[in-house]
């Protein structure tokens, strides 16, 4: 929920989704497809950069949220990482363990480094799109994409409820809790299936209300509404084609170098 | 004329209680029409069976003198000619954008998008709330999701608007631009107001008739002189007198003031006292 009201507050929201959306997916391709460290890098730069000194996102804050998917791709890394086989010569250190050998080598190092390059450079790509593109903004291009329109409704319903949800589970738990219902291990189950069920009430409860609501606005199974038009910025299509296509051009020469 | 009619309407919910028992009311097309009654009278009971949510389980409800009738057809055309605006915002606002919940009803009326656009923009601008018409649903205040939720409703311009209290969670100022509001709606565009409210201080100002509501039966129906000309019976049932015409009442009462206290706004009550200052027998 935190993205969310940080793309509220990003300069760059007032560009047309769709533009962002090409843009960064455009830029994810090209580091997946380039496979180089060196373009992984610059792609994690460039949406960084763009994050934070464009559209005025506190870095601390991008940070943050880039910590979650630092530490899988660590993970992963550790894995490719250490490597098993029968010679150790290949390996720059290795401990031998029965018949084999499990170590570190060079080209295990490259390839991690190359891999956990390369999805930073894909996520910084995501977190570009949904930390300088509001939810709305996503839902009213889901509407208009082909795709059926009852995907994106249920999408934003959704998302819209979860938020009322939260805020009722939220409210059931200061009630609680003000009366004492977390004060013991025990009160605090009890108290914590007590929330669970009601919130299961709450949302059945909640969805007949909604229905009885859009139906006395003239529901009539399809949620019309009416999405403002962005205008297309013309800048920022001069700069991501520019970037398209340096960047290409770089991955080229990146993969003839094998960097 | 009488746009809404309730004849012997009466709704029991699936527990078994009856909410609503054999209620006979009339809503005056181009009037505002208030419905008082203290908590689970069955003001919002009432409201649904008005909009053809809930069925009644016996009796009629009549729009323009036809009884309602239940197929979709039907029901599609009431609602698009009687708008209800709910009383928990959260449960009429579904979209995650101001702009768009606002622009929902206006959508569903099949009109043209420049029209649809400039009635959003200007029930944004008549709520008041047309600085945030970007701004995520989920982050406006409970008052500023009330009027978002009547912004909703405003856009359809349905002959009756329903409100089901309104007032509640909005600033002293909230309140009397809304009213405000729906009088001018009311008298500019001839629709028919109803609302329920607990903030009884706003009911003489605004409603040319007022109905009292308790335990699902209809206590008492007349203008606003009518109805707190009696105010123990109002207070038998849980409500009271307007401050206003509580003071009167107390100086009529405690102090053998000759006073009208069913004078119940400020201006009625001031004339009310002029009438005897100026004539001395104050002193
Ligand atoms: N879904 C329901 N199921 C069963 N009983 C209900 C339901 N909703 C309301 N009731 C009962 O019906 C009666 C009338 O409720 P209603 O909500 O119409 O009152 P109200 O006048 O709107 O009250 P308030 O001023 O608190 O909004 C109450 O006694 C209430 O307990
Ligand atoms: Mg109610």
């Amino acid at each position: 929920m935190i993205i969310d009201s940080l793309a509220y507050a990003s300069r760059l929201r007032t560009i047309a989704a769709v533009q962002k959306l090409i843009f960064s997916a455009a830029a994810m391709i090209i580091c997946i497809a380039a496979n180089s460290f060196a373009i992984s890098a610059l792609t994690a730069a460039v949406m960084l950069f763009m994050i934070i000194r464009v559209g005025g996102t506190r870095a601390k804050n991008v940070f943050k949220l880039m910590c979650i998917p630092v530490i899988f791709i660590a993970a992963s890394a550790a894995a490719i990482v250490v490597s098993i086989g029968s010679d150790s010569s290949a390996m720059i250190c290795a401990v031998k363990i029965g018949g084999a050998y499990l170590g570190v080598s060079a080209s295990g190092i490259a390839a991690a480094a190359r891999t956990s390059a390369k999805a930073l450079g894909a996520v910084s790509c995501m977190y570009f799109l949904s930390l300088t593109t509001p939810m709305t903004d996503l839902f009213s291009l889901l509407r208009k994409s082909p795709l059926p329109d009852f995907i994106a409704e249920i999408a934003e319903l959704i998302y819209r409820y979860i938020f009322v949800l939260f805020d009722a589970a939220e409210r059931i738990r200061i009630a609680q809790e003000t009366r004492l219902g977390y004060a013991t291990l025990k009160t605090s189950y009890r108290s914590t299936a007590q929330l669970a069920s009601n919130l299961f009430m709450r949302a059945f409860r909640q969805a007949d209300r909604t229905y009885t609501a859009l139906a006395s606005r003239g529901y009539e199974g399809e949620i019309n509404v009416i999405s403002e038009r962005q205008k297309i910025s013309a800048r920022f299509c001069v700069f991501s084609a520019a970037y398209i296509l340096t960047v290409t051009a770089a991955a080229l020469f990146a993969g003839k170098a094998g960097i | 004329m009488n746009i809404i009619e309730t004849e012997k309407l009466s709704y029991k919910y699936d527990d078994g209680s009856y909410a609503l028992r054999d209620v006979d009311l009339t809503f005056e097309k181009g009037r505002i029409t208030s419905v008082l009654g203290a908590n689970g009278a069955g003001k919002s009971t009432l409201f649904l069976n008005m909009n053809g949510v809930l069925h009644p389980t016996n009796g009629k409800v009549r729009f323009c003198g036809e009884d309602i009738k239940y197929d979709k057809k039907s029901l599609n055309e009431l609602r698009r000619r009687v708008g209800i605006v709910f009383q928990d915002p959260d449960d009429q606002l579904f979209s995650a954008s101001v702009f768009q919940d606002v622009s929902f009803g206006a959508m569903n009326l099949k009109l043209d998008r420049s029209e649809v656009i400039s009635r959003t923009e200007s029930a944004l601008k008549r709520v008041g709330i047309e600085h945030l018409k970007d701004n995520p649903t989920h982050a406006l205040s409970f008052g500023q999701k009330k009027r978002a939720a009547i912004a909703g409703i405003l856009v359809m311009r349905p002959e009756v608007i329903i409100l089901d209290e309104p007032t509640a969670g909005l600033d002293p100022m909230g309140v009397s631009s809304l009213m405000g509001l729906l009088k001018d709606i009311c008298r500019s565009e001839g629709a028919t107001i109803i609302i329920s409210t607990h903030d009884i201080d706003v009911v003489p100002v605004y409603s040319d008739y007022i109905y009292v509501l308790d335990k699902g039966e209809v206590l008492k129906g007349g203008t606003p002189e009518e109805i707190f000309r009696d105010p123990d019976a109002l207070r038998a049932h849980n409500l009271r007198l307007p401050r206003i015409a509580h003071l009167l009442e107390v100086l009529n009462k405690a102090d053998g003031i000759d006073l009208d206290f069913s004078k119940s706004t400020i201006s009625a009550a001031r004339r009310e006292l002029l009438k005897l200052i100026r004539t001395d027998t104050i002193l």
